[in-house]
């Protein structure tokens, strides 16, 4: 073999290393680029606030309502746990199941109302039993 | 005999070629073309702000107390339409520190409508419960990327509320609907 030329072999391995960081910080930056779109379509499509507000309304529905046995009164109240179930179903697409049951809690300064929510709009599902305490 | 003159040469070009290959395979890979209506992060941002709006004008001032958006729905007909376009625009989207900074610069605009379900026919009716076009703002163009936000109130008729509201005058649950847009 004749004698190969072996100046500036640092200077080749240099150059080769640094193409290779180069290289890498451009995958990151490609990566940069989409992170944001991935992120705010996700917050977007999970419906937090929606639960959040169902939450809150149905508390407080629980808050307001005493244990009666008054048949128009819970009729009343069947209309009102209605009107969740077909207006989600009608403009949230999602499928909206509440009940509120007031139970009375004998030797207790508070009565318990015992609240279930089912919610699904096809992605995402959330089930509850949550137990609210209400003055007697 | 094979001449084996140049190997380094040779490894280097393979080498260079291998960089160039993937970095050609990097660039045509990961580029999109990302338009304005397509980046959905103003988007997000926007219904988490009136989100925000609507959850604080939900809230009551006190504990077991009505709740400001609950009084302006009772009054529906009457003036729960403009104390609720100067809440939710002057008290809660447009407020800054300092002088409120008016449109171009903060330049959302909004409709209102109320969803109800006439017990009844059992069928879900709407009406429209305010707008910024009826307020000095602009109207809808449908080229705007607008988002909606939804939030359920309480009506009760035990309560004072205006009359004319189209809703069966019952205990009932409604839910407002905000479509929001910067134009």
């Amino acid at each position: 073999m004749e004698r190969l030329d072996d100046e500036a072999q640092w200077i080749v391995l240099m150059g080769f290393i640094v193409s290779i960081g180069i290289f890498f910080l451009a995958i990151i930056i490609s990566q940069s680029t989409i992170v944001g779109q991935t992120t705010s379509e996700a917050v977007l499509e999970f419906p937090k606030t929606e639960i959040q507000d169902v939450r809150s309304e149905v508390i407080g529905l629980a808050k307001a309502w005493e244990v009666t046995a008054n048949a128009g009164e819970l009729a009343k109240r069947a209309a009102v746990l209605e009107d969740l179930r077909v207006l989600a179903m009608a403009r949230k697409n999602a499928v909206l199941t509440v009940s509120v049951d007031p139970v009375t809690l004998a030797d207790d300064p508070f009565n318990e109302s015992r609240i279930t929510i089912h919610f699904n709009n096809g992605v995402t599902e959330y089930d509850e039993f949550h137990k609210e305490y209400i003055e007697k | 005999m094979v001449g084996d003159d140049a190997q380094l040469y040779t490894i280097e070009g393979v080498a260079a070629g291998m960089i160039m290959l993937l970095t050609a395979y990097l660039v045509l890979n990961t580029t999109s073309v990302f338009t304005p209506g397509d980046v959905h992060i103003p988007d997000m941002q926007l219904e988490q702000t009136v989100s925000d709006a609507l959850a604080m004008m939900d809230t009551p001032a006190v504990n077991g107390g009505r709740s400001d958006l609950a009084r302006f729905v009772q009054n529906a007909t009457g003036s729960g339409r403009a104390d609720f376009h100067n809440a939710l625009m002057a008290t809660y989207l447009r407020s800054t520190t300092g002088p409120p900074i008016q449109a171009p610069v903060n330049d959302l605009q909004y409709e209102a409508q109320i969803y109800y379900r006439q017990s009844a026919t059992g069928s879900v009716q709407n009406m429209t419960f305010t707008r910024s076009a009826a307020n000095g703002g602009r109207e809808y163009l449908a080229r705007e990327p607008a988002v909606r936000v939804t939030r359920w109130v309480s009506y009760d008729p035990a309560l004072p509320h205006t009359l004319g509201l189209p809703w069966d005058n019952r205990e009932q649950a409604l839910l407002l609907e905000v479509m929001v847009w910067r134009g």
